[in-house]
C-alpha cells in the first residue's frame, strides 16, 4: 500500500454502485485486474533491476561460473545486458497499458540505476570500456579527473547510441586531438604523452598527391593566403565575392590535407593539423549565409561530392562541414542522416498540407468539414484535426531549418513545398475560432462522437465546451486532452456523489482503482513498485560511489533545477500570451523561484509558477529599486494597446523584498536568424508595424538576437529592457542606433538598409502603409490613458535617477525657465510625460516624413492622411 | 609549410598565480523547448590581467546555425566591458553566465576546457530536444 501503484488499491472491495445512467458511466472507473503480460514484464523489469544491482556490488557467489567477471569492459557487458532488459520489460508493460506515470517512474528508476553503476567506476575502467567500444582518444576528455566524467554518459546505455549529447563528446575528443597534433597541449598533455598513455604509435600522414617540401609549403602559404582573403572578404563582401573566397579557402584545405611528403615527418602532421584549425577558426568567426555557399554547393553536387538531398536540406554551416576533407567521418555520417530525416520531414509536411489545405483553404473561408451526422464523419472529422496538429509541428520543426537552405533561394522559395511557408502555418487560435463556428451548427452527440474516435472515453458526460476543446487540443496547445477528460470525470463524480449521498448508498470507489488479479501479482507489484521508485542508493549497495550531485548554486545545478521545472509544466505555451490587467497579476501568488540565473546577484533570473501552471520568469531590479522593472512593464502595455506584439511583463516584488519584472516564457518561439534577403512581405511589414512601436516607446535595441519567430510564423521582439533609456535624445532616423554595431544593429535598421541597398527578396518591399494600423491604434489613445500607463514609470524613474532623467530635468528647466537645480522630481515625471504624449500625437506625421525623406518612399506622404478616419 | 598555429582563439598563458585575473563565462542561445537562452553553446575564458585582455574560446561541438548570435558578437577580442555590456543586455534570446574557476586548471585554455567537459558530462545530456531540427 501507499507505493503509488495502480494495484495498490486492490484490496479495496468494489462496492456495488447505483443503475447507471449513461453519463454517469464515466464516474466509475472500470476496475480491471492486471493482466498477465503486465505480470510478466513486472516480473522481467525486477529481475532486472536486481541483477543491475548485483553488478554494482557482486554478492558471494559459491559457483565461480555465477560470479560477476572483473573485467570492466566484460563486466560493462553484462550491464549492457540487464539495461536492455529492463528496457525491454518497461517497453511491454507500455504495451500492457501501463500508466504514463508508471513508465515514466520506472524509465527514471532505470537511469538513476545507470547513473549509479557508471559513476561507480573509476576512470581508467571508463576510459578502456569506451575504448574497446569505439571512442577514439577517451583520455581527451574528462581532463580535470573531477566531477561526472563525459564517458559516463557516452557509455550509459538508459539513452541511445549516437545521440547529439553523446556525438559531442567523441567531437570534443577529436577536436581536442587535432590540437595536440598541431603541437598544442591538452590538460598539461602532448601528442607524445597521448599516445604512451593509450599504447599507439601517432599516426603517419598519407595523402593523394606527392609533393616535393617546396610544393608542400607553397601549398601551406596558399592556404594561408586564402584564409586572410576569406576573412576580408567575410567582413567587407557579401554573396559572390565572400563565396568564391570560401571556395578558395576550402580547396587551399584540401590541397594541404591530401598532401604527401614523406621528407616532412611529423612535420607534416603538425602542419596539415595547424591548417585545419586555422581554417575552422575562420569559419567559427564568419556568418555563412545559403547565398555564399550557393556556386560551391552546385558545384559539388555537379561533381558527385555532394548529394541532391544534402544540398537541399543542410544549412550553409553544415554544407561547408559537410565539404571539409578534414571533416570526422562520424560528423559527416550524421550529417547525411540529418539531411535524409530532413527531407522525409519535408514529404510528411507536403502531404499533411495537402490534406489540411483541402478541408481550411484560409482567407476568412469556413472549414470544409463534412456534417458530424454523416455516416464515417466522425473518423474523417477526428483524422483532420490530428492532421491539423501534425502539420503544425511538422512546420514548426522545418522552420529552423529551410529558410537557411538552398531551396529557400530561388524565386518562389515555397513553390514545391507550400506549407513550409510561415504565411501557410497553422495557427491554432485561428483555427480553433474557425472549428468553433463549425462546431456550433453540430449535434452535440456527433461532437461526442468525434471526440470519442479521438480516444475521450467520457465524451458521453462532456459539455459541448468540453468535446470541442478536446478536439481543438489536437492542433491548440492550450488545450490538454487528459485534463479536459479528467475535469469530465471529475464533474461527474461530483454528481454522482450528490446521488450517492441522497440515496445513502455506498460511496462509489475511487477513479483510479484496480484490481489485481491475485494475490501474488500484487505482492510482486508492490516489490517492483518500492524497489524501482526508491532511491539509487537503496539499489546500489554501498560499494558504488554515490551519484554525484552538480555543486549547489553552479550553472549545472541552476540549469537541471529550471528544466525540471519547466518541463513539469502543462504546455500553456500559446504564440504570444496575452496581456492581462497587471491588477489581477499582482493579485496572484507564485511559487518559489528557480534559479535561471547566477549573474552576481545583480541580474539574477528565477523561474516560478503561476496558479495556472504556467512559467514565468523574474529579473530582479537591484540598481533602480523596481524602477526599470515598471518601465519593461509599461512598454509591453503600451504596445499591446497599439496592437504590436509584445511579451506582457508586469512590476513584481517578491516577499522578500526584491523589486523587478516577472513575465510568462514564451515557449516554442525560435530565433529569428534568416538574413534580409529571405524576409517575406509580412516579416518586413511586421518589423515595420514594431518599428513604430519602439520609436513610441523609445527603445532602440531590437536587434535581430532579441527577434523570435513564434510558432505560427509570426514575429515578437523580446526585452524592451531599454525602452525610453534615450527618450527625448533619440532620432527617428535609418542611422540612430545608440546600442548598435557589434551585432547590435535594430532590425528595423537592417531592414531600412537592406531596401535603399537593393536587399530584400524579389518583390518585397517597405510598405509604409503597414504602419497605419499601428499608428492609428496608437493615436486612439486618449493622452489621458497613456499618462495613466506611464505615471508610476515617469515617477518611480525621476526619483531613481534612471538614464533619462537628465534630459527631462533639461526640457522641464526650459519650460518652467528655472534653473535645473530647481527642478523637482514631480517636473521631472512631468516633462516624461508631455514628451511621450506628444510623441504619440506626432507619430503619424513623424513617419511619413521618415518613409518620404529619409526611405525615399513618395506612398509614405499617403500616411498623412490616414488620421482621425 | 608556413602555416602557424592558431593564436586567436587560444593563446595560452603559463600556469599562472594570478588565477583571479580569470573570468570564465558559458555562452547561451535561446532554448525554443524551454522558452530561455539555456543553451550552452561555447565557453568563453578571459585574463583581465593581460593587456589586452587574453581570451580562449572553446565552441561546443556539433553546433552549426544555433551559435551564430555568439560569432557575431565576439569578433576578434573581447574585453571585460564587451562582457559587461553583453550583461547588460541579456535579457533578450542570448546570455552569458559566469562559471567558476576549476581546481586545478594549468592555465586558462585548460580551464575553459574543464567547464566545456562539465558542459558535456552534466548539462547537456539534460536538456530537452531544442525542437528547431
Amino acid at each position: 500500500m501507499g507505493t503509488g501503484s495502480k494495484s495498490s488499491h486492490a484490496s479495496y472491495a468494489v462496492g456495488p454502485t447505483a443503475a447507471a445512467e449513461p453519463d454517469d458511466v464515466v464516474a466509475e472507473a472500470p476496475a480491471e485486474p492486471m493482466s498477465d503480460e503486465e505480470v510478466q514484464a513486472k516480473a522481467d523489469l525486477l529481475m532486472a533491476m536486481d541483477l543491475l544491482g548485483e553488478l554494482a556490488d557482486p554478492p558471494f557467489a559459491i559457483d565461480p561460473e555465477d560470479s560477476v567477471p572483473t573485467d570492466p569492459v566484460e563486466r560493462y557487458d553484462l550491464f549492457v545486458g540487464q539495461v536492455e532488459q529492463a528496457q525491454e520489460a518497461i517497453e511491454k508493460l507500455k504495451e500492457a497499458g501501463a500508466s504514463d506515470e508508471e513508465i515514466e517512474a520506472h524509465t527514471k528508476a532505470l537511469k538513476a540505476q545507470t547513473l549509479a553503476y557508471l559513476n561507480s567506476l573509476d576512470e581508467d575502467d571508463l576510459r578502456e570500456i569506451a575504448e574497446a567500444k569505439g571512442f577514439e582518444h577517451p583520455a581527451l576528455v574528462g581532463l580535470s579527473g573531477k566531477g561526472q566524467h563525459p564517458l559516463v554518459h557516452w557509455l550509459d546505455p538508459a539513452y541511445p547510441s549516437g545521440i547529439p549529447s553523446k556525438e559531442k563528446i567523441q567531437a570534443a575528443a577529436l577536436h581536442r586531438y587535432q590540437q595536440l597534433l598541431a603541437g598544442e597541449t591538452v590538460g598539461g598533455m602532448s601528442l607524445a604523452d597521448l599516445h604512451e598513455l593509450e599504447g599507439t604509435e601517432p599516426p603517419t600522414s598519407n595523402g593523394s598527391w606527392s609533393a616535393t617540401p617546396e610544393e608542400a609549403k607553397a601549398a601551406g602559404g596558399a592556404l594561408t593566403g586564402a584564409i586572410n582573403a576569406y576573412n576580408h572578404a567575410a567582413k567587407y563582401t557579401a554573396g559572390g565575392p565572400q563565396g568564391e573566397a570560401l571556395q578558395a579557402m576550402l580547396a587551399a584545405e584540401h590541397k594541404v590535407a591530401t598532401v604527401d611528403c614523406p621528407e616532412l615527418g611529423a612535420d607534416l602532421d603538425k602542419a596539415k593539423a595547424q591548417a585545419s584549425l586555422m581554417v575552422d577558426h575562420a569559419l567559427t568567426h564568419n556568418q555563412l549565409w545559403a547565398t555564399d555557399v550557393k556556386p560551391l554547393v552546385a558545384q559539388a553536387v555537379a561533381a558527385g561530392e555532394l548529394t541532391e538531398t544534402q544540398a537541399n536540406h543542410l544549412t550553409p554551416r553544415q554544407l561547408v562541414t559537410l565539404m571539409r576533407s578534414t571533416t570526422p567521418e562520424g560528423e559527416v555520417n550524421s550529417l547525411t542522416e540529418l539531411a535524409a530525416q530532413r527531407k522525409q520531414q519535408l514529404a510528411d509536411l507536403d502531404a499533411a498540407y495537402a490534406a489540411h489545405s483541402a478541408v481550411a483553404p484560409g482567407d476568412g473561408e469556413p472549414l470544409k468539414l463534412p456534417p458530424a451526422s454523416a455516416p464515417e464523419a466522425s473518423q474523417a472529422i477526428a483524422a483532420w484535426a490530428k492532421n491539423a496538429g501534425e502539420l503544425k509541428d511538422l512546420q514548426h520543426e522545418a522552420h529552423g531549418w529551410y529558410s537557411k537552405s538552398q531551396q529557400s533561394l530561388g524565386d518562389d522559395p515555397f513553390a514545391e513545398h507550400p506549407g513550409a511557408d510561415a504565411a501557410k502555418y497553422v495557427k491554432p487560435d485561428g483555427l480553433t475560432h474557425d472549428f468553433n463556428a463549425w462546431a456550433k451548427e453540430q449535434k452535440l452527440a456527433d461532437l461526442r462522437a468525434v471526440a470519442g474516435e479521438m480516444g475521450m472515453e467520457n465524451s458521453a458526460a462532456a459539455t459541448r465546451a468540453h468535446v470541442q476543446q478536446y478536439i481543438a487540443a489536437s492542433f491548440n496547445p492550450k488545450y490538454d486532452q487528459q485534463a479536459i477528460k479528467d475535469k469530465v470525470t471529475a464533474g461527474a463524480a461530483k454528481k454522482e456523489a450528490a446521488k450517492a449521498a441522497k440515496t445513502a448508498a455506498p460511496p462509489p470507489p475511487k477513479a483510479n482503482g484496480g484490481l489485481a488479479s491475485d494475490e501474488g501479482s500484487q505482492a510482486l507489484s508492490n516489490k517492483l513498485s518500492k524497489s524501482s521508485t526508491n532511491s539509487p542508493s537503496k539499489q546500489v549497495p554501498s560499494a558504488a560511489k554515490p551519484v554525484k550531485a552538480p555543486k549547489p548554486g553552479s550553472f549545472n545545478a541552476n540549469i537541471q533545477a529550471m528544466i525540471a521545472q519547466v518541463q513539469q509544466a502543462k504546455a500553456t505555451s500559446q504564440d504570444v500570451p496575452a496581456y492581462v490587467d497587471a491588477k489581477e497579476v499582482a493579485g496572484w501568488t507564485f511559487g518559489p523561484g528557480t534559479k535561471a540565473s547566477n549573474l552576481g546577484g545583480t541580474y539574477a533570473k528565477t523561474v516560478h509558477s503561476a496558479p495556472d501552471g504556467s512559467q514565468w520568469m523574474f529579473k530582479a531590479d537591484h540598481n533602480h529599486g523596481g524602477a526599470l522593472g515598471h518601465t519593461e512593464a509599461a512598454a509591453s502595455h503600451v504596445l499591446s494597446l497599439g496592437g504590436v506584439p509584445a511579451v506582457p511583463v508586469y512590476h513584481h516584488k517578491k516577499a522578500d523584498g526584491t523589486a523587478g519584472s516577472i513575465q510568462p516564457l514564451l515557449k516554442d518561439a525560435k530565433p529569428f536568424t534568416s538574413s534580409p534577403s529571405q524576409w517575406t512581405q509580412s516579416q518586413v511589414d511586421a518589423i515595420v508595424q514594431s518599428h513604430v512601436g519602439s520609436w513610441f516607446v523609445g527603445e532602440h535595441d531590437g536587434h535581430q538576437d532579441n527577434w523570435l519567430a513564434t510558432p505560427s510564423g509570426g514575429l515578437v521582439q523580446i526585452d524592451r529592457g531599454q525602452a525610453f533609456k534615450h527618450f527625448g535624445l533619440d532620432k527617428l532616423s535609418v542611422d540612430y542606433a545608440p546600442s548598435g554595431g557589434g551585432g547590435f544593429t535594430p532590425i528595423h535598421q537592417k531592414l531600412y538598409q537592406s531596401a535603399l541597398g537593393g536587399g530584400l527578396a524579389k518583390g518585397v518591399k517597405i510598405n509604409p502603409s503597414a504602419a497605419h494600423p499601428v499608428i492609428k491604434k496608437f493615436e486612439s489613445m486618449p493622452d489621458a490613458q497613456l499618462r495613466s500607463v506611464l505615471h508610476t514609470t515617469a515617477h518611480e524613474g525621476a526619483k531613481a535617477g534612471v538614464a533619462w532623467v537628465p534630459q527631462m530635468r533639461s526640457r522641464a528647466a526650459k519650460a518652467l525657465k528655472i534653473p535645473q537645480s530647481q527642478v523637482t522630481h514631480a517636473q521631472v515625471a512631468s516633462a516624461f510625460l508631455d514628451h511621450a504624449v506628444e510623441r504619440k500625437n506626432n507619430l503619424r506625421q513623424d513617419f511619413a516624413d521618415f518613409f518620404v525623406k529619409q526611405m525615399g518612399l513618395p506612398s509614405g506622404a499617403s500616411l498623412k492622411h490616414g488620421g482621425g478616419s | 609549410m608556413t602555416t602557424e598555429p592558431d593564436t586567436t582563439e587560444a593563446q595560452t598563458a603559463e600556469p599562472s598565480p594570478t588565477a583571479p585575473a580569470w573570468r570564465l563565462w558559458i555562452l547561451l542561445v535561446w532554448h525554443p523547448a524551454l522558452g530561455l537562452p539555456v543553451d550552452p553553446v561555447a565557453v568563453l575564458a578571459l585574463d583581465d590581467s593581460r593587456q589586452p585582455a587574453e581570451r580562449v574560446v572553446r565552441w561546443v561541438p556539433l553546433v552549426y546555425d544555433a551559435a551564430d548570435p555568439w560569432r557575431k558578437r565576439l569578433g576578434e577580442t573581447t574585453t571585460g566591458e564587451d562582457t559587461e555590456r553583453w550583461i547588460a543586455q541579456s535579457g533578450g534570446a542570448c546570455s552569458l553566465e559566469p562559471a567558476d574557476v576549476p581546481e586545478g586548471a594549468l592555465d586558462l585554455t585548460h580551464a575553459a576546457d574543464l567547464v566545456l567537459d562539465e558542459l558535456l558530462a552534466e548539462v547537456i545530456p539534460a536538456l530537452p530536444r531544442r525542437g528547431d531540427g
